[in-house]
């Protein structure tokens, strides 16, 4: 299966810190994870689309209801690469850590791109515009509620994605996201403002 | 129920989809499937009775995710409900009622965080309930993890004595989520003694036939299959493959031998109906079973029909690094060397970690899990403690081989019914209480005792493997040819595989490489199965693929191609050779290491640490720190200056480390598993020559804690990615200031300020890897 389509290379070297695109003697390397990575992730996504109230109980917090104002339809999204693409980390990151390190960040960059690919799909089924991706995390909607947002999709037995005991999702490189549909308006996004992270984060966007 | 004799008739027709049917009859949409129990037993009821009167015999019970990890979430409890669900499908007047157990929703480790143990206790609990309700049997279902299939049949064999069917969901492809084939599940689950496995969910009938055709030919036991009607639309949710069509392809499994059958997702009563009316009295030809040893891991498989190369090199034996990995529990440095192995060919990986004084199970377990979660081969268990070997065997995923168990009743008694219970294959020493014979004959008549022993327990003449015992020539002239002529007799007399260890031959003698190679080949033409060896050495490798070409076992000489097909002629030396500093900085590793050996031959190892690396290492962290020199570029010097330091230990006199005491602690905290961060700094303060112990991702407090204090150790170094991880993070660090207040932490992660670590009462605040340096700089000034 050709992958080579969720790579983004400019937004893999965003996450690493390298603006500039790839750091010079480090070409080939980068090449050849993401090779690895097009060769190893096995890219599966699932969602359903419900009306606002039906999805009421996973929702949580004033940020998310916000986001979702004017929305008569609300998808919930699961998208991973699946366990493979850890097994690869972590086997760099015994013996080769900076392949550990350019791995993870263009897995990151690809999940997104799976991500964005599942939202053009959702669109282009109900033919009318949504907002961007919320997930649980963003600003007051608790990272608690992230089991119960895979519950909703079934995401353990549609895609093979869990949480463990700390929340956390496995595999790693998965994303869950609300996203709100057939609000007038052009797309709406979550922005940096409303971000636990914003004082300190490397990334951010001016407010 | 006697399953063997159900299952010699007609096939078994088993029930269709549960939570379809549920929905399908206007049940609101609650909160899990397995409280209808409770809300709408009625319902529950009709749904069991329109199957067992479509033609279902079996009738799986509501209890699918009905295990405490789920079920607590809720209030519920998983013994009522069980009780509960067992009687409602009883009421419904189906011939027999089979437990439904689901996955436990969380990935086991090194996948997710749920350890094996506690998988284990969780499906212990359901199954007890389940056969104390009065069920039939148990179906395991819809398991995506050779692990946690492989807890939940041995929490229901171990404590139940009721038949049990394991069955996994695989995808297309024949995989499932965590990667793990048709043909593996096949083999390691019939292996571990399901009375039946089989495939469901997922998909429709249409992609299973490779499914089919993989889990018939490698089991040993009947095969159940319950697809899905097709896939469902991801918009009005219907299902696509009709019950005609549905039927067309579960008649044609049932004629290859196919004995359990029924539907997943989206089947109905009707589909049953049809199913039960299309296979009636249908009776399968004997499909051809595969014949041959087969040893695999989760995901890969290794037929043993020409020679196989068992990686020898994690084995603490004379390996300081190995030994050193070890005594700290810090197994980065196997994983690399495992990872080696299998890049240089190796087709299974032998793991030893006898060092006196550690806890060889512990160890064991742990290398075993840790490897299989980087490495696809199969797995030999090496040490001679049947504790050590029983605990790998239960967390280790796929067919692995014992090593070993030799011919004094002590090993034979004790070992082979492990070999015989995990469905392993064994390698069976020549020796026993009287010590190595000396003649080849004595040697045969030790392999056809333990042979014999183990057909008594049933063990099948394919699982073993027996080795004739390589000594050194150097000590007794004749030892190679004894060894050679033993291993003819095995193979003559018993038919059975033959292992050896080569590289013991030519202990003491100059160019041992020459001699092992020239053994390997005239013990591969006695016909040896298993060669233990070095796979880093092409010349031994190489060899194995020639002989297999020249003796007509490489078919179209595929596998010598693709192994020895890449010019390996020898690499023209560089005269000119660039600095050790520009090797650092630009990730030339070979170079970089070959620097760092010339150096030693004339400077102090210390001082190459000292007044070489470290000064390098600074010049490329100032550079990382002004800006001018990214991320992955200061790792991947460290990684290379990491080679070369491997190279100064190796040769530092033992008893003495670099680091002088200088040990550093670090760990994930427990919850999280993310842990690149924590790899980005160990290995820079492990190349400032810092000892740095690294416990690992999901680190539950007390054990940094009992390490910190068992090790010594005067600085721990904690991370954690996620918000919901602080607490563990917090926690932490109040139980090492209350039972090891001499100890200094420093705390980082993407999450982390330096104004919460004040909070929590961390010491230091780690920005990023450089700023570690600089801490632990501060720290053992004093």
């Amino acid at each position: 299966m050709d992958n080579s389509k969720y790579i983004d290379r400019k937004n893999a070297m965003r996450y690493m810190g390298c603006p500039n695109g790839i750091p010079s003697g480090l070409e080939a390397a980068v090449e050849d994870c993401e090779s690895e990575l097009c060769r190893v992730m096995t890219p599966r996504y699932t969602y359903v689309v419900r009306s606002y109230e039906d999805t009421a109980r996973i929702l949580s917090g004033e940020d998310i209801a916000r986001h979702l104002s004017g929305c008569h339809k609300v998808a919930v999204m699961a998208v991973t690469l699946g366990a493979s693409v850890d097994e690869l980390i972590r086997k760099y990151q015994s013996g080769d850590v900076a392949r550990a390190v350019i791995t993870d960040a263009e897995a990151s960059a690809a999940v997104e791109v799976l991500c964005d690919c599942v939202q053009r799909e959702i669109e282009s089924a109900s033919g009318e515009c949504t907002t961007t991706r919320f997930s649980p995390g963003y600003g007051d909607y608790p990272l608690t509620l992230q089991q119960d947002v895979l519950d909703f999709v079934d995401a353990g037995r549609k895609i093979g994605l869990f949480t463990g005991a700390g929340g956390m999702m496995t595999p790693s490189k998965s994303v869950t996201a609300v996203v709100g549909i057939g609000n007038d308006g052009p797309s709406r996004s979550a922005g940096c403002a409303g971000c636990g992270m914003k004082d300190t984060c490397a990334n951010r966007k001016d407010l | 129920m006697d399953f063997e004799k159900i299952l010699s008739g007609s096939p078994l027709i088993f029930d269709g989809a549960f939570g379809t049917e549920l929905e399908r009859r206007g049940v609101p949409y609650g909160r899990i499937p397995e409280e209808a129990c409770t809300v709408c037993p009625d319902v529950v009821a009709s749904i069991h009775r329109s199957y067992a009167d479509a033609g279902s015999r079996v009738v799986l019970t509501d209890t699918f995710g009905a295990n405490s990890l789920k079920l607590a979430r809720y209030g519920l409890d998983t013994g009522d409900m069980i009780r509960r669900a067992v009687a409602i499908a009883r009421e419904s007047g189906a011939e027999f009622v089979a437990l439904d157990v689901g996955p436990t929703g969380r990935l086991i480790e090194p996948a997710g965080d749920l350890s094996f143990d506690e998988a284990y206790e969780v499906f212990k609990e359901a199954v007890v309930a389940g056969e104390s309700a009065g069920a039939d049997l148990i179906v395991i279902e819809t398991m995506s993890d050779l692990a946690e299939a492989k807890a939940a049949l041995l929490a229901a064999k171990e404590n139940t004595s009721l038949p049990v069917v394991c069955s996994m969901s695989y995808d297309k492809g024949g995989r499932t989520f965590t990667g793990c084939g048709a043909k593996e599940a096949a083999i390691s689950l019939s292996a571990l003694g399901a009375d039946a496995v089989g495939a469901n969910c997922s998909t429709g009938p249409e992609d299973m036939e490779t499914i089919v055709d993989e889990l018939l030919r490698y089991s040993s036991v009947p095969v159940l299959i319950k697809p899905n009607a097709g896939l469902p639309d991801p918009v009005t949710g219907r299902y696509s493959t009709t019950p005609e069509e549905f039927c067309k392809y579960m008649a044609n499994f049932a004629s290859l031998g196919v004995k359990l059958l029924g539907g997943c997702c989206g089947t109905s009563p009707e589909y049953i109906s049809k199913l039960s009316d299309a296979v009636k009295g249908a009776v399968g030809v004997p499909c051809e079973k595969e014949e041959e040893l087969v040893l695999c891991s989760f995901t890969k498989s290794v037929k043993c029909s020409r020679p196989v190369i068992v990686g020898e090199r994690i084995n603490p034996t004379g390996k300081k690094l190995i030994k050193e990995a070890l005594i700290k529990k810090d197994y980065d440095y196997i994983l690399s060397v495992a990872s080696a192995e299998a890049d240089a060919g190796a087709d299974m990986l032998d793991i030893n970690v006898g060092v006196p004084g550690i806890d060889e199970r512990e160890a064991m377990v742990n290398v075993v899990k840790a490897v299989q979660g980087i490495v696809d081969l199969p797995i030999q268990i090496d040490s001679s403690d049947p504790d050590v070997i029983e605990a790998a065997l239960r967390v280790c995923r796929g067919k692995a081989v014992v090593n070993s168990v030799n011919g004094s009743e002590e090993s034979m008694s004790r070992i082979l019914p492990l070999v015989k219970k995990y469905g392993a294959a064994f390698i069976a020493l020549t020796l026993d209480d009287g010590g190595i014979p000396e003649t080849a004959e004595a040697r045969c008549e030790i392999a056809g005792r333990i042979i014999e022993r183990a057909k008594s327990l049933g063990i099948s003449r394919k699982d073993i493997i027996v080795d004739c015992l390589t000594l050194t020539v150097s000590a007794d002239p004749n030892a190679a040819l004894v060894t050679l002529d033993a291993l003819r007799s095995v193979k003559k007399k018993y038919g059975v595989k033959t292992a050896l260890g080569v590289s013991n031959v030519s202990f003491g003698l100059p160019d041992r490489e020459s001699v092992n190679r020239t053994f390997l080949t005239m013990a591969l033409e006695a016909g040896l199965d298993f060669a233990i060896i070095d796979p880093n050495l092409y010349s031994m490798t190489s060899s194995v693929y020639a002989h297999s070409v020249l003796s007509g076992k490489d078919g179209a000489v595929q596998k010598y191609i693709e192994k020895c097909g890449a010019v390996r002629g020898s690499v023209n030396e560089r005269t000119d050779l660039p600095s050790l500093a520009y090797c650092v900085e630009n990730g030339i590793k070979t170079e970089a290491v070959k620097l760092t050996k010339s150096l030693l031959a004339d400077t102090e190892p210390l001082d190459v640490i000292e007044k070489h690396l470290i000064p390098i290492l600074d010049g490329v962290g100032k550079r990382f720190e002004a800006g001018t020199l990214y991320l992955p570029q200061l790792i991947t010097a460290a990684d290379t200056v990491g080679l070369c330091f491997n190279v100064v230990k190796e040769k530092m006199q033992s008893g003495r480390s670099a680091a002088g005491g200088k040990k550093i602690i670090l760990a994930t905290v427990k919850g999280d598993i993310h842990d690149i961060g924590k790899s980005i700094v160990k290995v820079i303060l492990g190349n400032y020559g810092y000892d740095v112990v690294d416990l690992g991702r999901d680190v539950a407090p007390e054990i940094i804690v009992r390490e910190a204090i068992s090790q010594d150790v005067k600085l721990v170094g904690l991370s954690a990615l996620m918000t919901t991880t602080l607490g563990a993070m917090e926690e932490t660090v109040r139980l090492l200031k209350s039972e090891k207040p001499d100890c200094v932490t420093m705390v980082g992660g993407a999450v982390l300020t330096e104004e919460y670590a004040r909070s929590i009462g961390a010491d230091y605040y780690a920005k990023d890897a450089m700023a570690s340096v600089r801490i632990a700089k501060e720290v053992f000034k004093a």
